[in-house]
């Protein structure tokens, strides 16, 4: 089954579309550490996805639509979500509110946030992304863009920790029970391992409580005892944080 | 139903309506190219689904029941075009020269452009998956095709894609330009 030519291209895009069931991406993974020719098929297959996104990604929109900057939802979300707490943010760390409406992606916005605070001895970049919602769209944005980032990352020998943190309805994607993510999770957490999954104490602690829940979190997945407690210790540490 | 929760319902509806306006838009682009099909579209779309806001039992589901309304008005606008045309296999002729298109040096124009050649069939699969993230079952619902048909047609565009951009990247040095993006 390693032989490059037995994986289909469908095979291979359903792989690249966490689309396949766990022992499949298990022998594509496996393929792929010994096959460069099949590695440079899936490259390929990934660099078009990311070519379609960004030719899409500012989308002028007619007048009348929401708001002139709004090119994609996400971003403006991503956008607004990090401008409200980057003024809580300044409260703890004091840092400067910026207009991050220019910002293309998450990381970029991440990027902005991290331009404007302290830059660590080892120009080692500290990354918490915090979770509240299970809004597809903003979790398949949030893993595309934090595997393109880990993936430059690895690349350029740049030092990156990301942290993902979740709380709310941003559990459901790292329960078992739960989780459309499972398969992609598991595979960024096989890809990289400056990657961690964490889930929020209280919130697992209130779902027993209110609604009888025994909840079954995803392998490798760290519990905190609270996201909020989690997050405020990384910003004193001088972790970017950006709430998604 | 109560009065105050049918209008908690609605409400949540209109919002959610208004919140998938502009991906509605993005996604309508990325069929048409035209900006102004592409506000037709939506603007269809959000009228009917108005209309038949009763229809939709699952308000999980709306994104999914949105575009598949999208979808159908984009057949209805097809149809109206070119009548006698399978969709899947309407391959659009392209505006530009062949000297005008190599010589855009715009990554995004070169990726537009290349996207607007494939079979309409093709291009929705493509820029629901791409763009919106859905699932293979749910662009199959969506567009009322089967999984299998999903899978090989985003299979063949991204293919169509590759050789034509990737081609294309290198012999016009824009490989420099996507290694910044990828």
């Amino acid at each position: 089954m390693n032989d490059n030519t037995s994986f289909s291209d469908e095979m291979l895009n359903a792989y690249l579309d966490g689309e396949l069931e766990a022992d499949e991406r298990a022998q594509v993974l496996q393929a792929l550490r010994q096959d460069e020719d099949l590695s440079r098929r899936v490259c390929e297959l990934q660099k078009i996805h990311n070519m379609v996104q960004l030719a899409y990604q500012n989308t002028a929109l007619p007048e009348g639509y929401e708001t002139a900057n709004a090119s994609s939802p996400g971003k403006r979300n991503f956008a607004i979500a990090a401008s409200v707490f980057l003024v809580l943010g300044a409260f703890f760390s004091g840092w400067i509110a910026h207009n991050f409406n220019q910002a293309q992606t998450l990381i970029e916005l991440a990027q902005e946030v991290r331009n404007n605070q302290p830059i660590a001895a080892d120009d080692h970049w500290r990354l918490v992304l915090h979770l509240s919602t299970d809004d597809k769209y903003r979790m398949n944005v949030a893993l595309n863009e934090i595997d393109r980032l880990l993936a430059d990352s690895k690349r350029t020998q740049q030092k990156v920790n990301v942290e993902i943190l979740a709380n709310g309805k941003g559990m459901n994607m790292l329960r078992a029970d739960t989780s459309a993510y499972a398969g992609r999770i598991k595979s960024l957490q096989e890809k990289y391992d400056n990657l961690l999954f964490q889930a929020c104490g209280n919130t697992i602690a209130r779902m027993k409580k209110e609604h009888g829940l025994d909840i079954q979190l995803l392998p490798n997945t760290q519990i905190v005892p609270s996201a909020l407690g989690q997050r405020i210790k990384r910003q004193k540490e001088g972790w970017t944080y950006i709430h998604i | 139903m109560n009065p105050l929760k049918l209008y908690c319902l609605n409400k949540e509806f209109k919002h959610q309506l208004t919140n998938s306006r502009a991906r509605l838009f993005r996604v309508a682009f990325s069929w048409s190219h035209q900006s102004d099909v592409a506000d037709d579209l939506v603007q269809e779309t959000m009228a009917k689904a108005i209309k038949y806001a009763r229809q939709l039992r699952d308000k999980n589901a709306m994104e999914s029941w949105l575009f598949g309304i999208m979808a159908n008005c984009w057949r209805d606008y097809l149809r109206k075009q070119k009548p006698m045309d399978d969709i899947d296999d309407d391959l659009l002729s392209h505006n530009d020269t062949p000297e005008q298109h190599y010589e855009r040096q715009d990554i995004v124009d070169l990726i537009q452009n290349t996207m607007s050649e494939l079979p309409i069939g093709q291009r929705q699969v493509l820029s629901l998956v791409e763009l919106e993230g859905f699932s293979y079952s749910e662009v199959a619902e969506i567009l009322s095709i089967p999984v299998g048909t999903v899978m090989s047609r985003l299979s063949r565009a991204r293919k169509q894609m590759a050789e034509k951009l990737l081609t294309q990247a290198q012999a016009k040095d824009h490989i420099k330009t996507l290694r910044r993006v990828v």
